[in-house]
Order: C-alpha cells, then sequence, then structure tokens
C-alpha cells in the first residue's frame, strides 16, 4: 500500500499530498478531537512523520494513509498523557520533601513509557509473572504459587518477558 | 532506545544471556553456576556485548522506584488495554489498507463523539429527545442520519430511555457483538466478557448478533450476546442501572463481584482476596465516593482494607 521513496521526488510527492489533503485531514482531526488547535498540531506532525519515514502512499490512498498515521499519532500521545497523570497521582500521594525534581520526572516518565511498552507486548502471565518478580519482589516460587504453575513455567514466562523487553531495547 | 552505533547480536548469543540473566532474576547463583557464568561471559566477546544490553535493559527496570512503577503501570491493569496495544501492532502492519478494527480500542473512545472517564458519569438528551445515560468509563458515537438513528456504544455501559422519532426512524444500538434494536424502549448495554449483556426495562427489543440469528427480547428480561452466541434469558436486574443515580445497589451479592463493579469506578488495581469473595454484601452505596465505600465494608463484613497506594486496593481477611 505504500512505498518508500528517494528523497528527490519525496518533497514533491509530499508537497502534492500537502496541498490535497492537509485541510481536509485538519477538519477530520478537529472533529473527531474537539479541539482546534491540537488537531493543527497533530496534522502537520502527520506530514512531519512522513519526511521522517520516507513513506508514501499508494495512488489514491492518500487520505486513507494520512488518517491512519494521524491516529498512531494520537494514541502515542493518549498513552503519553495516561503515564504522565499516572505518575503525577501517584506523585500526589508523598509528603512534600519526598517530590522529585522536574528532571527526575521527566527522566521516569519516559522510563516508564518504555517499560509499559515491555509490558505489551507481553501476553497476560508473562506480564503477571514480570511485574510481580520486578516490582513486587517475589520469589520465582512465590510466583509460581500466586498464578497456580510450576516453578519451570515461571522461569519460561520470565525469559518470554527477557526477550520482550529486549525486543523493545534492541529491536533491529 | 535503540543503540543506533550497535550491531545487531546474533539471537542465539541474546538467548542464552537471557537465560543466565532469568537464573540471576531467580535468585543467587550457586559456585557452579557462577562458575559456568564467567566462562560463557569471557569465551567470546559477543557474550559480552549481549550481557551488557542485558545490564541496560535491568538498569531501565530500576531507574524506576517499585511503588511508582507499581502504581503506574498496573493503574489500567486488565488485560483489556493490552489486547488493544496488542491489535495494534497488527494495525500498523497493516498500514494504509484503511482497516480498523471495530473492537473496544481506548484510542477510538478518546476520539468517541461522547465519553465519560472512570469514575464519572453522563446523561444527555439527544436530537430526537432520547435520553441516554453513560456509566464510567465508557464511550459512544452518536451517529444520527436521515434513514436511522444508531448509537455505537465503543466500550462501557449505556442506559437508553428512547424518545419517539418524528421522522420514525429506527433506533440501533451498535456493539462489538451485533446490534440492539429499539422499539419504543427503556434498556441499558453494557460491554463485558466479549459481548454485550442486555437488561431491558420497557417495550421491546430486538437482538441482532453479527453471525447468528436474531431474536426479540421482552420488557423485564436480560440477556447477554456475543457475535456468535447467546445466554439464557433471565429477569432484568433493575440495580443494574444504580448507577445511573449515582448508586451501586447489592442484594446479597457476593463480595467478589461486588469489588468488580466498584472497580469499574475507580481507577487502578481492586483485589478480592479469594478467601473474602463469596460473602453476601446488601446495601446501597454512593459511587461519587469509592474510598469511602471501601472503608464502610471493613465495618459490616469480616474484611481488611489494605491500600499500598490508592490504585492498588486488596480487600482480605480481618
Amino acid at each position: 500500500m505504500s512505498s518508500v521513496l528517494p528523497s528527490s521526488s519525496l518533497h514533491g510527492d509530499i508537497q502534492r499530498l500537502y496541498d490535497s489533503h492537509h485541510g481536509w485531514l485538519k477538519g477530520w482531526l478537529r472533529r473527531r478531537l474537539g479541539d482546534r488547535e491540537r488537531a493543527a498540531d497533530i496534522a502537520q506532525d502527520t506530514f512531519l512523520r512522513l519526511l521522517v519515514t520516507r513513506r508514501m502512499p499508494e495512488h489514491g490512498e492518500g487520505r486513507r494513509f494520512l488518517s491512519q498515521i494521524a491516529r498512531n499519532l494520537v494514541i502515542d500521545q493518549w498513552r503519553r498523557q495516561r503515564i504522565e497523570h499516572a505518575y503525577l497521582d501517584s506523585l500526589a500521594a508523598l509528603p512534600e520533601p519526598e517530590t522529585p525534581s522536574l528532571e527526575t520526572r521527566a527522566m521516569v516518565i519516559e522510563t516508564l513509557l518504555q517499560i509499559d511498552a515491555m509490558l505489551d507486548s507481553m501476553p497476560k502471565k508473562v506480564r503477571e509473572a514480570f511485574l510481580l518478580s520486578q516490582f513486587e519482589g517475589l520469589t520465582y516460587p512465590q510466583i509460581a504459587v500466586r498464578l497456580d504453575v510450576s516453578v519451570s513455567s515461571v522461569q519460561k514466562y520470565m525469559l518470554r518477558a527477557i526477550s520482550a523487553c529486549y525486543q523493545v531495547l534492541y529491536a533491529e | 532506545m535503540k543503540a543506533a552505533s550497535e550491531a545487531p547480536i546474533a539471537p542465539a548469543i541474546v538467548e542464552q544471556a537471557s537465560h543466565w540473566l532469568m537464573l540471576q532474576w531467580g535468585g543467587e547463583l550457586d559456585d557452579e553456576q557462577q562458575r559456568r557464568f564467567s566462562e560463557w561471559h569471557a569465551a567470546d566477546p559477543e557474550h559480552g556485548r549481549a550481557w551488557q544490553r542485558l545490564e541496560h535493559l535491568q538498569s531501565t527496570l530500576t531507574g524506576v522506584p517499585s511503588d511508582t512503577a507499581r502504581a503506574v503501570l498496573r493503574e489500567l491493569p486488565d488485560a483489556h488495554r493490552r489486547q488493544t496495544l496488542k491489535l495494534l501492532g497488527a494495525l500498523l502492519l497493516v498500514s494504509g489498507s484503511g482497516y480498523f478494527a471495530q473492537a473496544q480500542l481506548p484510542w477510538r473512545d478518546t476520539m468517541a463523539d461522547l465519553r465519560s472517564s472512570t469514575g464519572e458519569r453522563l446523561q444527555r438528551t439527544l436530537a430526537d429527545g432520547s435520553r441516554l445515560s453513560l456509566n464510567s468509563a465508557s464511550a459512544v458515537d452518536i451517529l444520527f442520519s436521515m434513514h436511522e438513528r444508531r448509537i455505537r456504544l465503543l466500550t462501557g455501559e449505556l442506559l437508553l430511555d428512547s424518545g419517539k422519532d418524528p421522522a420514525g426512524r429506527p433506533l440501533i444500538v451498535e456493539t462489538s457483538a451485533g446490534e440492539i434494536q429499539a422499539l419504543g424502549t427503556c434498556f441499558s448495554v453494557y460491554q463485558r466478557d466479549g459481548g454485550s449483556q442486555v437488561e431491558l426495562f420497557e417495550g421491546e427489543l430486538e437482538l441482532r448478533p453479527r453471525q447468528a440469528a436474531a431474536t426479540r427480547l421482552q420488557a423485564g428480561q436480560s440477556r447477554w450476546f456475543s457475535a456468535t452466541n447467546m445466554s439464557e434469558i433471565a429477569p432484568a436486574n433493575a440495580n443494574a442501572i444504580a448507577w445511573n443515580g449515582g448508586r451501586l445497589v447489592a442484594e446479597r451479592m457476593p463480595l467478589g463481584q461486588f469489588l468488580a463493579e466498584l472497580s469499574r469506578h475507580r481507577p487502578g488495581v481492586l483485589r478480592c482476596d479469594p478467601a473474602v469473595a463469596s460473602l453476601p454484601l446488601t446495601g446501597v452505596f454512593p459511587l461519587a465516593d469509592t474510598d469511602r465505600v471501601l472503608s464502610a465494608l471493613q465495618q459490616s463484613l469480616p474484611v481488611k482494607v489494605h491500600s499500598l497506594t490508592r490504585y492498588w486496593v486488596t480487600v482480605g481477611p480481618v
């Protein structure tokens, strides 16, 4: 449905795509999001993404292609907002002196996004075992009891979890 | 973060390294294991490189205090959200085909016509005079045309008291399971267990599963259906829509079921210890303050509420 183009012809194609669909995309996003400014930002980012990935739609597929990219951008934002929101809520529970600096917060949010992406790529039981091991400090035998499986299953889950994490960090 | 400067490492080597990490996470290596690990590590520079990556992975995981990680990452705990993102992965592969699953996707909800967040309930009067209520964490698209009045339930639960349309257009609720056509009625639809739970209080409905024969439902009946299956008909439960008045009504409801219901109205994990899950509970509870409901449980039942954080609550025996 799409093809990678050399950059020389890319700019002309993006220009044409921009001229014929930018207004439409902005309107489409505005209707969906109910927010004019955000719609304009995401429409802009959508074309930016085209430039970066150098992928272009087939003839006649322009709007579908653009709206797909725009949707993905909205999803990314949605994930980030959800993480940020939950993180700030968790900070609200802390006493004042323990509140981390803005810089630390930004780093923690980036890391949380990465871990969240790792969790997303794990099947349910694997994720459960991984969370219990890494964030609740349970041993494999304890996890086995909790999940009602054998210790060797827990070991298999953990291997799959490590592999999922690795993919997120080093996917080639 | 992709380390762009580094070349890929052979999958077999990554697998060996992962195995060692898995063993380390499981506890201290004994002397024999430790010796074999050192040998493996020294045997090939690629082994060392793979191990370095896994150490980086480990430092990523420990880069967040674990109570923060627990609170944030389990904030939306159900498999459903994860399922969604997996689905999205598949969507990326068909990028450009323009196909979008009609599943319960959170991002669809963020772009829905009307949605409620967790703990919020909404009421709207639609253009035809129908009254639409949304329960916590629900989303609908409202698609009225010349020929029909269609409400697409993307996720959650709605209650519809349908108005009489002057133009005589049919009123249809669409879900992932199929369509429900209202014939002058008051009914609720709740998306659960991969299907739609329909409670009918007035009038008549036609249930149209996507891949099974249509059937009718009479006032006072309820039925769950998916694209291919239907449950037996059961009596409609008026308590099921108490949320519309901001209440949760339990009549000898098992505690486990009650907490599952309550958790729809608050963010985070709300767990019920199996030891107390079958305790029967009766009462009328305000949804506006779920923390208070939880602490009230301790007075009426032999249970203790453990709150690790506001997002991580377990109800267990005293």
